[in-house]
């Protein structure tokens, strides 16, 4: 018995003595939540943007009684021509190791993105700590670098604004996509293409850096989502805006809410509907040796708004409605899919599904796919239903369109 | 000592863990990366049959375990070497096991971690439990099956509540056509996991009630087949054909993916979690077969006692086999299509063919030697 | 040099005439005269006060006699009413002194219920001791014993280690004899048996086992016998000895359950498996014990099914919360960061900012304080108990966190695990899961979740090794029925129950003897029972 508890006690002491390896006490982290990628122009490194959070001001700690006023947003930059290392080099000028864990955010510089982003995302892959989940933006008109230095209202860090944004946007408007790691590269390894929103600065990028960015009810620098790129063989190539944008997330089967509004038949006033379910599908068949797309969308939506005469009463005045939201969609899926077709951007999946439905075919043609792409005729087909019409039946202006609004 | 007995749902129990041991969470099937969800089943006779073969023999020497029958059919002058060979074999597969928790374990999380330390942890845990006994192993394993079957339950229903799951990833249903599904179902997986269930042939002396030995068996079999087959069709249904195929782990890459209501976040520890208890009981039921056959040929009175040995060799292995994680696997492909089918398939139907020709042309052999 | 304990006549109270003296000093009879006894008898005991030497005449002959008893452990007015009154005042024996004076004594002039005639000085010191009253005639190498135990005891009380809102209140005393007739009220079958023990060398004390022949294995009762009759122990200082004593393996677990209640001993009885008095101690034994029973509780019994299988839930969770509480609060705020939601991570961390130690040292720091203040509180007097919860509550709780020395999150993971932890019903339960949980912290501190694993993996291992009398410890089948376990891991409703009858003897009983102690409540319904058990 003595000798058992002697052989414990030395295993004891010996995983003492080694210490505990991977132990990391959480004050000797640095919690990473946005990165950003640079491409430093004429030259072939990366500037690679760290933001980081802090804890005490972040969630307004309050310690010993005295509360704390720092920037609960720091970003720190290295340049290196691999991630890794400017990673490694970052530490120089951080105090505490780098975590990673839990990074939601990626941005990436418009810059780089012209050139490709594969080979900077083999680091997001392999590593153990990085989420695939991470979203993934654009930077544009400015450097990502810059965007994760703004200092936003609401939210402690411009990373998490900006995951808020695009989680709001996303459901409830619709013109932007929440893209993660993960399928970004499952998309550009199976054959398909990126859709990567974009981000943007409004107002001046150096004012938003300070801490007096949030002195004003308006705040003078804000970050605003804007269009869905186009890429082309893993290059960023162009941009879609505004309801092209949003045929693209129809096509895409990301479609959770949006507003769709249309003009009455009489004026300049209009109807809005709020799209509250929408399924898409894409299908492939090989017809005469080339493949032929399509895209079929069923969707239901709610009276949300009307300026003019709507009588929900009259089934005719409802089919009218249901028209017109399907005709509304078709053509923002048209406009995207020619949109991407010009750039030769299978930003919705064709390839994946032509693989999948016609491997052999596939096989035969996988290289020149994108080409393939731009010259496929695509189908749309949209089926649309107004359920309900909010807390009123007929409009309150039974003549001229004052302003009304029912609830919803 | 009392004969130890395993119950018929001892049995069942640890045939499942073993089977989805390591399984569960390497890619299996290499070549049909897609349908190896498929290849799985279609291997699955195989694996009846390599049971049924080891429940034959078990029936034939009711009271020996793989080193005593096959001393018996071949006669001692052959058979012992040969045992020896498959206790060697077994050390061998258990230090691969133990590389392969090991190295998942640091590739995940424990990067700072020496190797040393994480195979002695795992390896101290299983020589304890070898030295227990197979009483005490296969309790554990009754009890840990329960646990494995609410860990797979919450990670699945995880992974569906988080809407990653993306069925049209799994067509085409051939893939690249079932050439290449059969192909991968065999030899590789009808040899891992479903030939190894030879290590099996150590415990089924010790079954209770052995009129059951063959139903449950291989209901545990089919049991484990189908779990395994929807877990790795989750895995290609959520991360898609060409990272599964890529992924050193692929049910802990599609694991990470999974987000529930913004709350539940990185289940990769119940990942984790079922290699450790998987590959524990694999690795360990291989040891003990390695114990057990080693026990019998240098005719050990106490099996118990050459648990430490068996033990620290099976931890060397795993140390030693190979310097990287890439070139074990590559060992591993490589020992599949050479080494391994010689232990797995050639030598037990040698062994039947021998032992039905000395069944027919005079009983002189069976009681003899 | 020890007394070989013997199995006694089925009362179990008074040592039997069966033990042998084997002191060479005592070896010898008694002799005929009076004083020599009497001389002898007072040099034995070392001339203590409490005993009590009465010397008087009786019969026609006027026969010098003397009765002995020790004061304080027999019932002065039995001693005065039926042996000293009846021995002076109503012996009419006109036979002449000697052996048949006697006779007429124990024939006619002692009206209690046990009387012994005794021939050796072991005999009748052990009756002495244990409350008999030793009646000596001169001229007679014979001693006569009648029992006169009494004395001052604890009167029957609530259970004060296991407490239940519904349900039966009255709990064991130190006395054996109380203890197996609270049982034997509750289990009014001619099956119950009882067989009596003595064990300790030096001061022997009564064992005494319990079971319902024809429910019990019997391969459990001759276990079960036979190692207690191998223990060689100088004195038993009550059941957690003999709980030791009887325990199959080293561990620290509990193979066997105690309890201070009576209907619980009953209830386990007709589960079959057998209990063990012990004289002197309110905590019964029950064994067969499985790890799994020590998470029900009478209330169980007391209670809806639904209710009692969902407490019984909340038990196991409370079980998990205890054993693994601070060692994967530890594990996930020193390796898998990764796992902790962000927003819970930020938060973390802003009150980790200032806390100076590690998080491991942190946990140990606050959970041993809690254990100290646990016990301090369990020792103290009543009153200044809960000056000591003050203290802790107030100093350790707000102050450390306040001071930034604690986080608050610790203090409320510690919190959580203490109150878990006294979510167990069984309390020595309790005690080994608070060792094994500050080990896992351990473990959790060195490897994380791995460790934790790893660590359980090891504990769990080493569970399954262990059995209680026999029966695998981990296992969920005892009595081994389908019901069995259906009645361990959930209560099943007691409409259903049926006993486990293992053979044709018992069988006719079984049933009976459940019901009966089933119906305890109500009086008049148990009356009827209880003629059925008949």
């Amino acid at each position: 018995m003595t000798k058992r508890i002697c052989i414990l006690l030395l295993m004891f002491q010996f995983l003492l003595v080694t210490g505990c390896w991977n132990s990391r006490e959480l004050r000797d982290l640095a919690i990473v939540v946005g990165i950003g990628v640079d491409r430093i122009e004429g030259s072939d490194q990366y500037r690679v943007s760290f933001q980081l959070v802090n804890p005490r001001a972040a969630t307004g700690g309050k310690v010993g009684g005295s509360s704390i006023s720092e920037i609960p947003n720091i970003v720190f930059t290295s340049d290196d021509h691999s991630m890794f290392s400017a990673l490694r080099k970052t530490t120089q000028k951080v105090p505490r190791q780098l975590f990673f864990a839990h990074s939601q955010l990626l941005v990436i510089g418009e810059s780089l993105a012209k050139e490709g982003v594969s080979d900077v995302l083999d680091f997001f892959e392999r590593s153990h700590e990085m989420r695939l989940n991470t979203s993934v933006v654009i930077a544009r008109g400015a450097s990502a670098e810059s965007i994760l230095k703004v200092i936003t209202p609401l939210s402690p860090t411009s990373a998490t604004a900006i995951i808020g944004r695009l989680k709001v946007a996303t459901d409830v408007w619709a013109h932007n996509v929440n893209e993660d790691i993960g399928s970004v590269i499952k998309k550009l390894a199976g054959g398909g293409e990126p859709a990567i929103s974009g981000i943007r600065i409004l107002g001046s990028p150096t004012q938003g850096r300070a801490k007096s960015n949030l002195d004003y009810s308006k705040p003078p620098t804000i970050l605003e989502l804007k269009g869905v790129s186009l890429f082309s063989e893993g290059k960023l190539v162009g941009w879609v805006e505004g309801k092209s944008a949003r045929g693209v997330v129809w096509a895409l089967n990301q479609m959770k809410s949006t507003n769709v509004s249309f003009p009455c038949e009489d004026g300049e006033k209009g109807v809005s509907i709020e799209v509250i379910r929408s399924f898409t599908k894409i299908r492939s068949r090989i017809v005469d040796g080339s493949p032929r797309l399509s895209v079929k969308v069923k969707e239901e939506g709610s009276l949300s708004e009307a300026q003019c005469k709507v009588d929900p009463g009259s089934n005719e005045d409802m089919m009218k409605l249901r028209r017109h939201l399907a005709e509304e969609t078709k053509a923002e899926i048209r406009m995207a899919l020619k949109a991407a077709q010009a750039k030769k951007s299978d930003i919705f999946g064709f390839a994946a599904e032509v693989k999948r439905t016609s491997p052999k075919y596939w096989k035969t043609i996988e290289g020149d796919w994108p080409s393939i792409f731009a010259d496929c005729e695509i189908d749309v087909d949209v089926e649309a239903y107004v359920r309900r019409t909010g807390m009123r039946t007929k409009s309150l202006m039974k003549t001229n369109g004052a302003r009304t609004s029912s609830s919803d | 000592m009392r004969t130890p007995f395993i119950s018929p749902t001892q049995l069942f129990a640890m045939i499942i863990l073993f089977e989805l041991g390591t399984a569960l969470v390497l890619p299996i099937g290499l070549s049909s990366a897609q349908n190896s969800w498929l290849s799985i089943l279609l291997a699955l006779p195989g694996g009846i049959l390599v049971y049924l073969l080891f429940t034959y023999f078990n029936k034939q020497y009711p009271s020996m375990i793989l080193s005593g029958y096959i001393r018996q059919i071949v006669g001692s002058y052959l058979g012992w070497p040969l045992a020896l060979f498959y206790a060697v074999y077994f050390i061998y597969i258990s230090g691969r096991n133990l590389r392969e928790v090991g190295d998942l374990l640091i590739t995940t999380s424990y990067d700072q971690t020496p190797i040393v330390i994480v195979h002695a942890a795992i390896m101290g845990t299983s020589m304890y439990m070898i030295y227990k006994g197979i009483q005490v192993l296969f309790r554990l394993g009754e009890i840990y099956l329960v646990f494995i079957l609410v860990l797979g339950l919450l990670s699945n229903l995880a992974v569906a509540l988080s809407g990653a799951i993306e069925i049209r990833n799994l067509l085409p249903v051939w893939g690249e056509g079932i050439g290449v599904t059969l192909r991968s179902a065999y030899p590789n997986i009808f040899l891992f996991p479903f030939a190894e269930l030879i290590a099996f042939s150590a415990f089924l002396p010790y079954l209770a009630q052995r009129q059951y030995a063959r139903r449950i068996g291989i209901l545990a079999i089919l049991v484990s087949t189908v779990m395994l087959s929807i877990t790795h069709a989750m895995e290609i249904s959520v991360i898609g054909e060409d990272m599964y195929s890529r992924a050193t782990f692929p049910l802990f890459t599609a694991i990470t993916t999974v987000e529930v209501a913004e709350f539940v976040e990185r289940l990769d520890a119940l990942v984790i979690l079922a290699l450790i208890i998987g590959v524990f009981f694999k690795m360990t039921v291989y040891a003990y077969a390695a114990t057990a056959i080693a026990a019998d040929i240098f005719k050990a009175a106490e099996p118990n006692r050459l648990a430490v040995p068996i033990g620290v060799s099976v931890f060397f292995v795993s140390m030693m086999s190979a310097w990287s994680f890439p070139e074990h696997g590559l060992e591993g492909a490589k020992s599949f299509l050479t080494v391994q089918p010689i232990f797995l398939v050639y030598i037990p139907i040698l062994l039947l063919l021998v032992h039905l020709m000395k069944k027919r042309f005079g009983h002189r052999g069976i009681t003899s030697g | 040099m020890f007394v070989r304990p013997s199995r006694l006549q089925p009362d179990g109270d008074a040592p039997g005439p069966g033990a042998a003296g084997q002191r060479a000093y005592l070896a010898q009879a008694p002799s005929a005269q009076l004083e020599d006894n009497l001389a002898y008898l007072k040099a034995e005991l070392g001339g203590s006060p409490d005993i009590v030497f009465r010397r008087i005449q009786i019969g026609a002959a006027q026969t010098k006699a003397a009765a002995v008893y020790t004061d304080g452990i027999t019932d002065k007015q039995t001693v005065n009413e039926f042996i000293l009154r009846t021995l002076m005042l109503e012996l009419d024996s006109s036979a002449e002194p000697g052996r048949s004076l006697l006779h007429d004594i124990n024939l006619h002039a002692l009206p209690v219920g046990d009387v012994r005639v005794l021939t050796d000085w072991d005999g009748i010191l052990l009756c002495l001791l244990s409350g008999h009253t030793i009646i000596f005639v001169d001229g007679t190498a014979e001693a006569i014993s009648g029992d006169t135990k009494g004395g001052e005891y604890r009167a029957i009380e609530e259970p004060s280690s296991q407490v239940v809102i519904r349900g039966p209140k009255d709990g064991f005393t130190e006395s054996i004899g109380t203890n197996v007739a609270l049982v034997r009220r509750r289990l009014r079958s001619p099956n119950l048996r009882l067989e009596a023990f003595r064990l300790g060398a030096k001061s022997p004390s009564n064992v005494a086992i319990m079971y319902v022949q024809g429910i019990v294995e019997d391969k459990y009762v001759l276990e079960l016998s036979s190692r207690l009759s191998r223990i060689q122990v100088d004195a038993l200082s009550g059941s957690e000895q003999l709980e030791e004593l009887l325990a199959d393996q080293k561990t620290p677990f509990p193979t066997t359950m105690n309890t201070e209640r009576p209907d619980m001993v009953s209830n386990s009885l007709l589960d079959g498996r057998i209990s063990i008095f012990v004289d002197g101690t309110p905590f019964v034994l029950i064994a067969p014990f499985t790890f799994f029973m020590g998470f029900q509780s009478a209330e169980d019994y007391y209670q809806r099914p639904e209710a009692a299988f969902a407490i019984m839930m909340l038990r196991y969770a409370a079980l998990i919360i205890a054993l693994f509480g601070p060692s994967i609060y530890i594990a996930a705020i020193t390796f898998h960061h990764e796992m902790i939601p962000t927003p819970l991570l930020l938060s973390l961390a802003a009150q980790r900012e200032t806390v100076p130690f590690p998080a491991f040292l942190e946990a140990f720091l606050m959970e041993f304080t809690f254990e100290v203040i646990r016990e301090a509180g369990i020792r103290m007097p009543r009153a200044i108990g809960q000056a000591v919860s003050i203290v802790g509550a107030l100093v350790l709780g707000q102050a450390a966190v306040e001071a930034g020395i604690i986080s608050s999150a610790m203090v409320i993971v510690v919190a959580i695990t203490g109150i878990s932890s006294f979510a167990n019903p069984s309390y020595n339960m309790a005690t080994t899961i608070r060792i094994v949980r500050f080990t896992m912290m351990v473990a959790a501190a060195i490897l994380g979740f791995y460790g934790i694993a790893i660590f359980s993996l090891v504990i769990i291992g080493h569970m399954c090794g262990l059995s209680s009398l026999t029966v695998p410890y981990m296992s969920l089948k005892f009595p081994y029925t389908p019901e069995g376990e259906r009645r361990t891991v959930y209560r099943i409703p007691l409409a259903t129950r049926r006993s486990a009858e293992r053979n044709n003897e018992g069988a006719a009983v079984g049933l009976g003897a459940r019901d009966a102690a089933l119906a305890d409540k109500t009086a008049s319904q148990t009356e009827q029972e209880g003629k059925d058990a008949q």
